[in-house]
């Protein structure tokens, strides 16, 4: 009975590590794919024919992808500028407590995380071509789309930092106080340096959000615009009577970009850990010394 | 008391439906290492940080070296608090948080630099200066707070039970060192604690509080030898409570009939016949003595032997049951009959109640 | 500093009022206007788009088929991603075995549908693989192609925050349960599988609801044969036949649909920390 039991319990554990390893091979199946095509000599992209590098010179010379990733990085670069400063003031201003329309923000705030992406694209669609036409004004797409990116991204780059927020010690602010800093200079001194970790993720998520948006942007364009960013650009290609190959040089590409990213946000992260609970040495008592945390905010311990 | 370095005036402080600062009135002198003592709960550290400025009182006023602070924001009162946790910046080294304050106030570099130095050396971590909080031991990490606190050199300082995560040995030393520092500094030092005995040894006076109520300040001594309520005195050290009534009074002397005894007390408090009191005393007070010499005899029920000394729980009766205390160890082993007695003076009266029981 | 944390959320809160709140409300609107000849709006009111989604046609199929496929989607990808995430907290390589999950992603979402185009073919890798096991089968342009292409995009965001949760597990409730006398499974059933569900919720809402509004991948792997309510909103809104109203009703159901899902665990998403 209990060699039985030792059987099935091993059979389990092999189960579980085939699943893993073939979940693993799954998600890797494309990408290996891809960057395997992206090495084909071939007027298609999903067609094998020798090894070759042509897919990268000619998207080196594509004028269309190379325009589509240039829009992509200006709309990534300034509506990640700018959803990483008004996400964190929302965050801050979140944290001061309840007032005036507090609640409604703070749900209006987490609504475009909730809310299919899609009829974010459909709202802004409706918005630009119905509401601006109306009031005189055509906007370039250019605007519109960094618009609709900045409205999305405002929402995670505030998830973030608000989470960062929690974690921190409000003693350090009263600290701060009692030292005799006022309201500014402790935002400024110990706040914000201590959510700088969390404001960069943050900024390097929106960036990402940013590159990587189809819906938002599709529809916010009309879909057929001239205005492509990569992603669209993408879209656009499958219209044609087959993927060119340098589609696959592209992807490639951008994988490499994003590992390089995030090596450099790892790098970020290592230089400025989240302070870590203080060591306990000889002659040391035991208990936890983090007995702060929201407990001193609002003045409310009874001690 | 000359001079009054920090006042405050029947302050109270309401968190809902409940008050947990009650018309505190408490005044400190200069130089003064002063105790608030009491349980969790009683409302200590909410009057501490009323005194800091991050709560605001409902009534009453504090007065800092003689000047109207209530309404002042923390960063603009001359106190300073060291915190339960310490509150370091963790992203600032040892050097640059206890010049934190000192940038505040838009010293020079190198007066800062100077200062910095000194308070280091005051708190023996020079040498520290360019470590992180992380790095520091939570008895250094302790002491940066310290020095952090009194480089800019407050009216007062404001300590909030900065001893609590240290053990035992670490305490009692950091007990001298704040003891030393505050003689040396004279700066007021306003000491938050739950530990009585902590507070008994290093306080100049100390206010025992409960409920959000001061019970009773002063000395150490005072506290400890005439505690004035039932609390102070199960609280501070230990008594024996014993109910009884008074039979008879002259003057300031009262006797009380307990169970089947009488036992002669002093008060101040006036008392009248047939009137129940509650009185105290302290268990090392009360001495053993052979059967003949006390009225008072009674069974050994218990007792516990720990080396410095031991504890007898003696029966003197269904109703009384009496914890003596003697330094090592007499012989007297469990189901003895022996005698308690005790000098007048350590038997006091906490309470005087009308009820009959 | 109340003063100023009340007026620092104004940046933020008027632009997410204008660019995401005004739009929402434009929709809603123009839900309930006429469809004008170029299928434009004409303003008069009128409950018909509505009333056309609840037809059959609409019910069963868009709608209907949005509801299945994000079904479907997040339980494969709960009974996938459960495993792995469990291994992987388990493990000591842990921030590299959840650094590969998450890798693919980045790389262009349409990019990888591409990839799936590769493989799905009728002369592609999988199709040549399953008749090699005897099987004929045409995935791409079938459920079956879409549901690969769903499954393979958003299985990750199921995977991290079952991580996230099942690495913070205190292993030392496992261990009292062992030692009361647990089997494997009873341990798992009982302490672990319960332990997990905060992590199950946020990880079932970050794949049910963008499902809900997918139309890349029902469009371009389902070859037509797979409409859900995105295509057709796409499809009355940018197609070669118009119909502004009824797709702004569609939206607004889809909006609606997400809202209900959401509202019983919004507090889930609300402190979902694997976002930081």
């Amino acid at each position: 009975m209990a060699r039985m039991k030792r059987i099935l319990d091993r059979g389990v554990a092999l189960l579980l590590a085939l699943e893993v390893c073939l979940t693993y091979i799954f998600l890797y199946l494309p990408i290996v794919v891809l960057i395997l095509y992206s090495f084909s000599a071939s007027r298609y992209a999903l067609v094998w024919g020798g090894f070759s590098l042509e897919p990268y010179t000619k998207l080196l010379t594509d004028p269309e992808a190379l325009r589509a990733l240039g829009n992509s990085l200006i709309v990534g670069i300034i509506s990640a500028g700018l959803s990483t400063l008004l996400g964190t003031l929302l965050a801050l201003g979140l944290d001061g407590g309840r007032a005036w329309g507090r609640g409604g923000i703070e749900v209006l705030a987490y609504l475009p995380i909730v809310i299919p992406e899609i009829v974010m694209g459909v709202g802004l669609l409706l918005f630009f071509a119905q509401v601006w036409r109306h009031l005189g004004g055509e906007i370039g797409p250019l605007p519109t789309v960094i618009a609709g990116h900045v409205a999305f991204s405002i929402s995670y780059v505030m998830v973030v930092v608000r989470a960062r927020l929690r974690d921190l010690d409000r003693s350090l602010e009263e600290a701060a106080l009692d030292l005799g800093a006022t309201p500014a200079q402790v935002w400024r001194r110990v706040t914000i340096p201590l959510l700088a970790p969390a404001i960069a993720s943050g900024a390097l998520l929106a960036f990402a959000l940013s590159l990587d948006d189809f819906y938002v942007t599709y529809f916010s364009t009309t879909g057929g615009s001239a205005f492509k960013t990569l992603p669209l650009y993408l879209y656009a290609l499958q219209g044609r009577a087959g993927l060119p190959p340098q589609m696959n040089a592209l992807a490639t590409v951008m994988l490499l970009a994003s590992l390089i990213l995030v090596a450099v946000a790892l790098l970020i992260q290592r230089r400025h850990p989240s302070p870590p609970a203080p060591l306990p040495s000889e002659g040391e008592g035991s208990r936890g010394v983090r007995v702060s945390g929201r407990n001193s905010h609002h003045g409310g311990d009874r001690i | 008391m000359d001079e009054v370095s920090l006042e405050v005036h029947e302050v109270s402080k309401r968190f809902g439906s409940v008050t947990v600062v009650d018309r505190i009135s408490l005044r400190i002198g200069a130089g003064e290492f002063f105790s608030l003592l009491g349980p969790s709960g009683c409302g200590k550290t909410t009057t501490l940080r009323i005194i800091a400025g991050f709560v605001q009182p409902d009534t009453g006023e504090v007065f800092i070296r003689g000047q109207r602070a209530t309404h002042l924001p923390p960063n603009e009162r001359d106190v300073n608090i060291v915190f339960q946790n310490y509150a370091l910046f963790p992203h600032l080294t040892v050097e640059q948080n206890v010049a934190f304050g000192l940038e505040m106030q838009k010293l020079p570099r190198a007066q800062i630099r100077e200062r910095v130095g000194w308070a280091l050396e005051l708190v023996r971590l020079s040498g520290l200066g360019a470590r992180y909080p992380h790095q520091l031991s939570g008895g250094q990490q302790q002491r940066v707070a310290l020095a952090r606190a009194l480089v800019t050199q407050p009216s007062v300082l404001l300590l909030d039970e900065p001893l609590g995560a240290l053990d035992l040995k670490l305490r009692q030393q950091m007990q001298w060192e704040l003891k030393r520092l505050q003689r040396e500094l004279k700066i007021t030092f306003l000491y938050v604690t739950h530990d009585q005995e902590e507070a008994l040894s290093i306080s100049d006076r100390l206010a025992v509080m409960n409920h959000g109520r001061v019970l009773q300040v002063g000395t150490p001594q005072e506290i400890y030898e005439r505690p004035a309520t039932r609390f102070v005195a199960d609280f501070i050290g230990e008594s024996n409570f014993l109910e009884g009534r008074v039979v008879a009074c002259e003057g300031n002397r009262a006797l009380v009939q307990i169970g089947s005894i009488h036992t002669s007390v002093v008060s101040d408090h006036p008392l009248a016949i047939d009137q129940w009191v509650t009185l105290a005393v302290r268990p090392e007070r009360i001495r053993l003595c052979p059967c003949g010499r006390s009225p008072w005899t009674g069974q050994v029920e218990e007792l516990i032997y720990s080396g410095k000394e031991t504890r007898y729980r003696v029966r003197l009766s269904p109703e009384v049951t009496l914890v003596v205390s003697s330094p090592g160890t007499n012989g007297i082993g469990v189901g003895e009959r022996v005698g308690v007695e005790w000098d007048e003076p350590s038997l006091y009266l906490v309470d005087a109640h009308e009820a009959h029981q | 500093m109340r003063r100023i944390s009340e007026l620092i959320v104004w940046p933020g809160a008027l632009w997410l009022l204008l660019f995401f709140a005004i739009p929402l409300g434009i929709i809603f609107l123009i839900s309930f206007a006429q469809r004008d000849l170029g299928g434009l709006i004409r303003w008069e009111f009128t409950l018909e788009n509505y009333l056309r989604l609840v037809e059959p046609i609409y019910w069963v199929g868009p709608l209907g088929n949005s509801l299945v496929l994000a079904a479907l989607t997040t339980v494969i990808c709960l009974l996938l991603g459960y495993p792995l995430a469990y291994t992987i907290a388990r493990s000591p390589k842990k921030h590299l075995l959840i650094f590969l999950v998450v890798l693919p992603s980045f790389t262009n979402f349409l990019v990888r549908i591409y990839a799936w185009f590769i493989l799905l073919r009728p002369e592609g890798w999988l199709s040549w693989g399953l008749r090699m096991l005897g099987m004929e089968a045409n995935l791409l342009g079938s459920w079956v192609g879409v549901l690969i292409g769903l499954v393979y995009g958003y299985l990750p965001f199921m995977i991290l925050p079952l991580y996230a949760t099942l690495e913070r597990l205190d292993w030392a409730l496992i261990e009292a349960a062992y030692d009361l006398g647990a089997t494997r499974w009873q341990v798992f059933a009982r302490v672990i599988l319960p332990l997990s569900r905060p992590g199950m919720v946020a990880g079932a809402l970050l794949v049910f609801l963008p499902v809900l509004g997918e139309f890349l991948t029902p469009k371009l792997l389902g070859g037509g044969k797979v409409p859900t309510i995105g295509v057709l909103i796409e499809e009355k809104f940018l197609g070669r036949v118009p119909d502004w109203p009824f797709g702004a009703a569609a939206a607004i159901t889809v909006m609606l649909m997400a809202l209900i899902g959401v509202s019983r665990h919004f507090h889930t998403v609300r402190e979902s920390r694997w976002l930081g």
